[in-house]
């Protein structure tokens, strides 16, 4: 459903991406692996429309290249920024609130927020019991948890998820990925940008390694993931 | 059931029941010179819940507050007049006319960011102020507008000070209101979250130009009926009434007041507009105590007085009830 096609990204004359093809099919979770400095974050602000490129990026097989974020967004595909952007001074609630206006604009009822709120609660259970509590008094989990929430609220066609595991404590990285598979399962494909390799891989089921902006390797996460190559330079385990 | 539980508070209606009395009888308790400062504190009170709305809100700083209010006045005047047109025509056209200014200017300041847009709307309150001067066939140059008509609508005409009164607090509640409902509603959500997190706003879906166009537009309704009230009652339009310093006085009634909430702004505007009466023999050092004030203010309190009384209100509750969890 998403095919990316030479895509090119600077910053000034800085050449950040050089020339990236990339494939997301429906249902399933696709993994951008790579070291700081890559162009991982580069790459999904690329297709989001937070960054000036050349290429083609097909949705459903229509262009958005060159749309703004905004009109990206309202197509379905919701990214979830590097970093915990919640609104702070909004309640838990009101964050939720704000995600339905991708594809509600402006109109809305109290009524119809419910469902799609009990839909979020239930595979956040955490964020019902917070509802009421204003956002930056939540913990790094949560905060990230509410991130993904609020884009699930406008029933994203595609998640574009950006490092969720970043600053976590590891149990907490479980309980992110975990849910992560959750909503993949109940029907959204997933682009998910990581530097935690292990993890992104084994939930994974396609995985592409970028490495200075260019794509190094692409496969079959299990593939992947034996390949001695990517074992050493990205799962830390040395060959003997 | 947020809504329906505030509606059952009892403390919560009593307290607006009385506040809505004390304000009704203010008429009645105070001569006429201070019912005028009543009457043009309630309108100030308007052009500062549109600095709640634009930087408590949208979290858009703007000085252009008071040349919108003098657009409104000036449009006032000319309909009523030039053109003979009845003054409630005035006064939405006045609303529309100015709101509909800012909103088109809305979308070329907001593609600067940040105190960019600051910086942009300085500039437009000069050039609107050097208009005000200079344009005589819609201001009347240096010399201004006299003898504007009072409000009227068929019959009835607001001509004394206190028939004005509760015309001008009348149509403050209505405004109110209005901006507490933007407040729970997704447009006043748009503006919140662009003013938490622009980016993840717009990862979101918010247009964030067009969200914060319509936030200066809503501004200028604002300021632009504050305007149509203000010619009513004075009768008098000069450009020296609508100045760069008139903006930084309403953006320091809100600071002051405290930009969490409308009522914020309405504690402000009341305490800054009667002190300058009370402390009148001090007036030529009055500027040197704002100055010192406002920067006491953002070292003390950057909430205002509505963060420090809300603070204050929780502290009395938690020792109240040690039991309860207060979220940190």
């Amino acid at each position: 459903m998403l095919r990316v096609r030479n895509l090119v990204a600077s910053y000034g004359y800085n050449q950040v991406l050089h020339g990236i093809d990339l494939d997301v099919g429906q249902d399933e979770i696709v993994t951008l692996i790579g070291s700081n400095g890559a162009g991982k974050t580069t790459l999904l602000n690329s297709i989001s429309g937070h960054v000036k490129i050349s290429g083609e990026i097909y949705y459903q097989d229509v262009n958005i290249a060159g749309k703004s974020p905004h009109a990206i967004a309202r197509l379905g595909l919701l990214q979830v920024p590097e970093g915990r952007h919640v609104f702070p001074g909004l309640t838990v609630e009101e964050n939720l609130a704000v995600g339905t206006v991708v594809n509600r604009g402006m109109r809305i009822r109290k009524g119809d927020l419910s469902q799609d709120l009990d839909f979020v609660y239930q595979i956040f259970p955490r964020l019902k019991e917070r509802r009421k509590q204003l956002a930056w008094s939540l913990s790094g989990g949560e905060q990230q948890m509410l991130a993904i929430a609020r884009a699930l609220m406008g029933h994203p066609k595609l998640l574009l998820l950006d490092e969720p595991s970043m600053g976590l404590a590891p149990l907490i990285v479980e309980e992110v990925f975990e849910r992560i598979v959750e909503i993949n399962r109940l029907g959204t494909p997933v682009l998910l940008v990581e530097q935690n390799a292990t993890m992104a891989l084994r939930v994974s089921k396609r995985a592409y390694i970028l490495e200075r902006g260019r794509v190094k390797f692409s496969g079959d996460s299990k593939e992947v993931a034996q390949d001695e190559r990517v074992r050493e330079a990205y799962l830390g385990v040395i060959r003997r | 059931m947020e809504r329906a539980y505030r509606r059952l508070d009892p403390k919560r209606v009593v307290f607006t029941a009385l506040l809505l009395a004390v304000c009704l009888s203010i008429p009645r308790l105070t001569d006429s010179y201070m019912l005028r400062v009543f009457n043009i504190a309630w309108i100030t009170c308007l052009c500062v819940l549109s600095n709640y709305v634009l930087l408590g809100m949208c979290g858009q700083n703007s000085f252009a507050q008071a040349g919108l209010w003098g657009v409104g006045a000036y449009i006032t005047a000319n309909v009523v007049m030039k053109l003979g047109w009845p003054p409630l025509l005035a006064l939405l056209l006045a609303g529309l006319g100015t709101g509909l200014l800012a909103f088109v200017l809305g979308f070329a300041f907001f593609r600067l960011r940040h105190y960019y847009f600051t910086f942009a709307s300085v500039g437009l309150m000069t050039i609107l102020n050097g208009l005000f001067m200079n344009w005589t066939p819609f201001t009347g140059g240096a010399l201004g507008i006299s003898n504007v008509p009072s409000f009227s609508l068929g019959s009835f005409v607001v001509n004394t000070e206190e028939a004005n009164y509760f015309f001008i607090f009348l149509i403050f509640v209505i405004a109110y209101l209005l901006i507490k409902k933007l407040y729970h509603s997704p447009l006043g959500r748009s503006f919140m979250a662009i003013r938490d997190n622009e980016m993840a706003a717009n990862c979101l879906g918010i247009n964030s130009l067009l969200t914060k166009s319509i936030a200066f537009g809503i501004t200028g309704i604002l300021c632009g009926v504050a305007g149509a009230l203000y010619a009513f009652l004075a009768g008098y339009l000069s450009y020296q009434t609508f100045t760069y310093q008139q903006s930084t006085m309403y953006l320091i009634m809100v600071m002051l007041g405290g930009t969490s909430a409308p009522s914020g702004a309405v504690i402000g505007t009341m305490i800054i507009s009667l002190l300058q009466e009370w402390v009148r023999p001090l007036q030529n050092y009055m500027q040197f105590f704002y100055g010192l004030g406002i920067v006491l203010l953002m070292i003390v309190q950057p909430e205002g007085i509505l963060g420090g009384g809300r603070a204050l209100y929780e502290k009395w509750h938690s020792r109240k009830r040690p039991a309860s969890t207060v979220a940190k």
